[in-house]
């Protein structure tokens, strides 16, 4: 505009004025959309209980027992993870624990894991509670102990490591608290780009 | 005349058609008979002599002095470290133009870069050097005719009509509105490049509307026009958190990647090779141009690493203290502009902040001079020359 006149100083304000707002949008989203992500942020608990599926050694083909034995493991922790002792581990968990959940999460919770060369198992329950997670994985144990030589015959000795306890469960932050927070942060600056802009055009340019 | 001595403005003029001439040819299949000696010695003998102006020629108190000192220094400490001799030399070109008539200034780079791209293009028609042609599936056959690459085509057509829209500003009418599209047109059959198309096309809303805002007493028809520096920043913050937040998993991100080409993806990776500086860093590119490009074309895209958004180039390459006295140049160039009602030169910068949001011109004289106009003479040569006259006749 001709009639208006500004100085250096005017211009530091009206620059200070559109940063601040800038900042505070900012702040603002960045909040937000940390106390969406924190309130969307989930923790795991994993419980192990290992199995050991083996032949006697004394006998005369030991060897060639052991081999079978390891062949066969991968089969093994395809039947833990099938249907049969799924069933078998939801029959024999408590009450209290069926309440809250499903046959379809306590599928999808175990997973078994094996080294190679090894012949034991372990099997991992991962769910959003720690005695979900131990029930389920102890359970599962003890299904697959029962279930197993009735699937296959001549399979040997299940042998069950001791319980997975509360004590012994690992838990994992699932959350990308710090991403949401900066993307908020960057939402909040855009916005007060777009407000702070239109302000400053409006009263001091246009 | 002849035994006049030289003027700040002379030496100016002829130090920018000198630099056109070397910057120009450098981005033209021309490239591999030079090499890039005799481009960087022209830079750098530019940015000498432009220095030269700024101490000998420019009539400055102490207090100037020092500011142009502080930001010519801060242009040569990226230059070194980023190893890149453009942002040196848009400094010197920027710092240097005071009593530069900046109408001049565009009337050089017009007609310098004009001749230059028809010969180009003449000398590759006729087959003296490299006619580029790009194939892609499902894509228009794409001719470069004597540039290094289709878009790069494009930009230097988008920018002359941008050079031409700011001399011709109070006389554009549906003439040149209507000759702008038909080159529109013939560019978009020749290098079927999107951005540059859309871009020229957008010159005839951008400068309708800033022309009913110089007339208009009301103050809703000016604030479309005088929002446009806000796009600036806006654009500037929107390249650098859309490409740092990119997440291909996205189902959104991904197709607005695939629209840019996967420009985005290549932001991203340059993120990962490299940090973020205040003054910049050395980044390893390897682009499509030229003949090194068109090898890298054929062979599938394998090695191929460009950052192509001109704010992130400023970011990645100059660094963080750089990007921000660009971004604030061009924001007030452009209010700048508004304030004295005079909207041919944000107009401009509006369609060049557009261009630069894809493309990576923005520090390129040979395509963009329009950040000279910081400094230099708002008015027309006879008005310096009518009124150094009067000075004189006062005396």
């Amino acid at each position: 505009m001709e009639n208006k006149k500004y100085s250096l100083n005017d211009l530091i304000r009206i620059i200070w004025k559109n940063i601040i707002v800038i900042i505070i949008f900012a702040v603002v989203g960045g909040g937000c959309f940390y106390m969406l992500a924190r309130h969307k942020q989930t923790i795991t608990y994993t419980a192990e209980r290992s199995i050991m599926i083996s032949h006697n050694l004394n006998a005369k083909r030991a060897r060639s027992q052991v081999s079978a034995d390891l062949a066969m493991i991968p089969t093994y922790e395809d039947m833990i993870k099938g249907r049969q002792v799924t069933e078998s581990t939801w029959k024999s968990l408590p009450k209290n624990i069926r309440k809250n959940t499903s046959i379809k999460l306590l599928s999808d919770s175990i997973d078994t894991n094996n080294r190679p060369d090894s012949l034991i198992i372990t099997i991992k329950a991962t769910t959003k509670d720690a005695k979900q997670s131990v029930a389920f994985v102890n359970n599962t144990a003890m299904a697959a102990k029962k279930e197993l030589p009735k699937m296959q015959q001549g399979i040997g000795e299940v042998h069950v490591y001791p319980k997975a306890t509360l004590k012994n469960t690992s838990s994992e932050k699932h959350s990308s608290i710090k991403k949401w927070t900066l993307v908020g942060t960057a939402l909040g600056i855009v916005a007060g780009m777009l407000i702070s802009f239109v302000i400053t055009t409006w009263k001091h340019i246009a | 005349m002849l035994n006049a001595p030289v003027t700040g403005q002379q030496l100016y003029l002829g130090v920018l058609v000198f630099y056109l001439f070397f910057s120009f040819l450098r981005n033209t299949t021309f490239d591999p008979y030079l090499g890039s000696r005799p481009f960087n010695l022209a830079s750098y003998a530019c940015s000498a002599l432009l220095i030269l102006k700024i101490y000998l020629f420019d009539r400055y108190n102490l207090k100037d002095k020092l500011i142009i000192t502080f930001f010519m220094l801060i242009a040569i400490c990226s230059w070194r470290l980023s190893t890149s001799n453009l942002i040196l030399v848009m400094a010197a070109f920027i710092l240097a133009a005071k009593d530069v008539s900046f109408t001049n200034i565009i009337k050089c780079y017009f007609y310098t870069t004009l001749i230059l791209l028809l010969s180009v293009m003449l000398f590759s028609v006729v087959g003296i050097i490299k006619d580029l042609v790009f194939v892609v599936h499902g894509r228009a056959t794409r001719y470069a005719l004597g540039i290094v690459y289709p878009t790069d085509l494009a930009s230097h057509v988008l920018y002359l009509i941008l050079a031409n829209v700011y001399l011709k500003y109070q006389k554009l009418n549906w003439h040149y509105y209507l000759s702008y599209l038909v080159i529109a047109f013939l560019l978009k059959l020749i290098t079927d490049a999107r951005l540059s198309i859309i871009c020229i096309i957008l010159i005839i809303p951008t400068v309708l509307m800033a022309k009913a805002a110089e007339k208009s007493q009301c103050k809703i028809v000016r604030l479309i026009p005088s929002l446009y520096w806000a796009f600036i920043p806006f654009l500037a913050f929107t390249s650098f958190a859309g490409t740092y937040f990119f997440d291909n998993t996205n189902h959104i991100y991904y197709k607005i990647d695939h629209a840019l080409s996967g420009r985005l993806s290549y932001g991203l990776m340059s993120m990962y090779r490299y940090r973020f500086t205040w003054l910049g860093q050395k980044v390893e590119e390897t682009g499509l141009g030229g003949n090194k490009g068109l090898s890298v074309f054929h062979h599938g895209n394998i090695g191929y690493f460009y950052i192509d958004s001109s704010y992130l180039r400023l970011i990645m390459i100059y660094g963080i203290i750089v990007t921000l006295i660009i971004v604030g140049v061009m924001i007030a160039l452009s209010i700048r502009g508004v304030m004295r009602r005079d909207y041919a030169l944000t107009a401009v910068l509006f369609i060049v902040t557009i261009s630069c949001f894809v493309e990576q011109h923005l520090l390129e004289l040979s395509y963009n001079p329009f950040l000279l106009a910081l400094l230099a003479n708002p008015k027309t040569i006879s008005e310096v020359y009518i009124v150094g006259k009067q000075k004189v006749q006062s005396k």
